[in-house]
């Protein structure tokens, strides 16, 4: 049955032109965001398609003046949650588990990479062993670290991302912390004072 | 071992979010705890390498990723707009009922002149009223 009162054309093309440009703006972080919460690219990709419908749906429910980025990665830590209790997808990592085939000898400090090359080379290589132990934390941990550890946002900012109290966050940052520092410590030997 | 502090509490302290308070007792704590403090250089050195990535390591899609992807939301949207939903079903239905229940009180007003076609009446704007809230959506 059609509706009398049917929104016209014109307002529904004005809404989706002003979300466009809201997710323009923020659309390289929250493909970074995306693509560090599911580890590859074709799961990002899905992730950010789901969450922009979702966004699209609830987009009365935005309010003015708040910052679009936080509430689509809101979306979008929801919709990772939900994805992965459909698909059964649960990474694993325990404390036990170590970095296997590597020789432990490299830095945790960041090296300077104009003036040495093999520190380039070796930066390279740490990131890629961090993102892969990062794609094994669990969800909830992961999505802590990488909005808090990666995106620089506040406590207060990944609660209100994730919902939950700054005390959780700050547990699960801790926990997800911990868990990394296991994985890699043999890579990373402690060196140095904060 | 058991430490005195919450480890929860180095990680804060990394991060500069405790109170002079705990920042004092988290100090001394890594004074006095070789474990606590090695813990701590481990979480500074993970934490800048974690930021790193953020400005060393840049996923991109495909080019062709974003145009797709906007496109596919405008069907998306319009699809959206144009499906009916829920609350606008139960408005038209409402509305049909309205539209029953007013022509039936006017019948029976005219027919019998009695005071139940009043109520059918009152029945029949109110299904209306509720209609036109129902359509402005939840």
């Amino acid at each position: 049955m059609r509706s009398f009162w049917r929104r016209p054309k014109e307002h529904i093309e004005r809404d989706l032109a002003l979300f466009e440009e809201l997710v323009e703006r923020c659309q390289r972080q929250t493909y970074r965001v995306a693509y560090r919460l599911c580890g590859n690219h074709e799961d990002a990709q899905d992730l950010i398609q789901e969450a922009l419908f979702e966004a699209y749906r609830n987009f009365g429910r935005f309010t003015p003046g708040t910052r679009f980025d936080r509430w689509l990665y809101r979306i979008m830590t929801n919709r990772h949650i939900d994805r992965i209790r459909r698909d059964g997808r649960l990474p694993t990592l325990s404390l036990d588990q170590g970095e296997e085939g590597n020789g432990g000898e490299a830095g945790w400090q960041v090296a300077d990479a104009e003036a040495d090359p093999a520190g380039q080379v070796l930066d390279e290589v740490l990131d890629e062993r961090l993102e892969n132990a990062l794609g094994q934390l669990p969800p909830e941990y992961r999505q802590v670290v990488v909005l808090a550890d990666i995106e620089e946002l506040s406590y207060e900012e990944v609660a209100r991302v994730v919902r939950c109290p700054v005390g959780t966050v700050r547990s699960r940052l801790h926990r997800g912390r911990a868990l990394l520092r296991e994985r890699l410590k043999h890579l990373f030997p402690a060196e140095g004072k904060p | 071992m058991k430490l005195p502090v919450p480890d929860e509490h180095l990680t804060a302290y990394v991060d500069g979010r405790l109170s002079p308070r705990g920042l004092r007792r988290v100090r001394a704590h890594l004074d006095r705890s070789p474990d606590a403090d090695a813990l701590v250089r481990h979480l500074v050195h993970l934490v800048a390498r974690l930021r790193r990535l953020r400005h060393h390591r840049h996923p991109e899609p495909p080019p062709e990723f974003w145009p797709l992807c906007y496109a596919r939301l405008r069907d998306f949207a319009h699809s959206y707009e144009c499906a009916p939903k829920r609350h606008e079903q139960a408005a038209d239905l409402l509305k049909c009922a309205g539209f029953v229940l007013l022509c039936a009180g006017a019948l029976h007003l005219l027919t019998s002149r009695q005071v139940s076609g009043l109520w059918l009446l009152l029945a029949g704007v109110a299904c209306y009223v509720v209609a036109r809230l129902l359509h402005r959506g939840p």
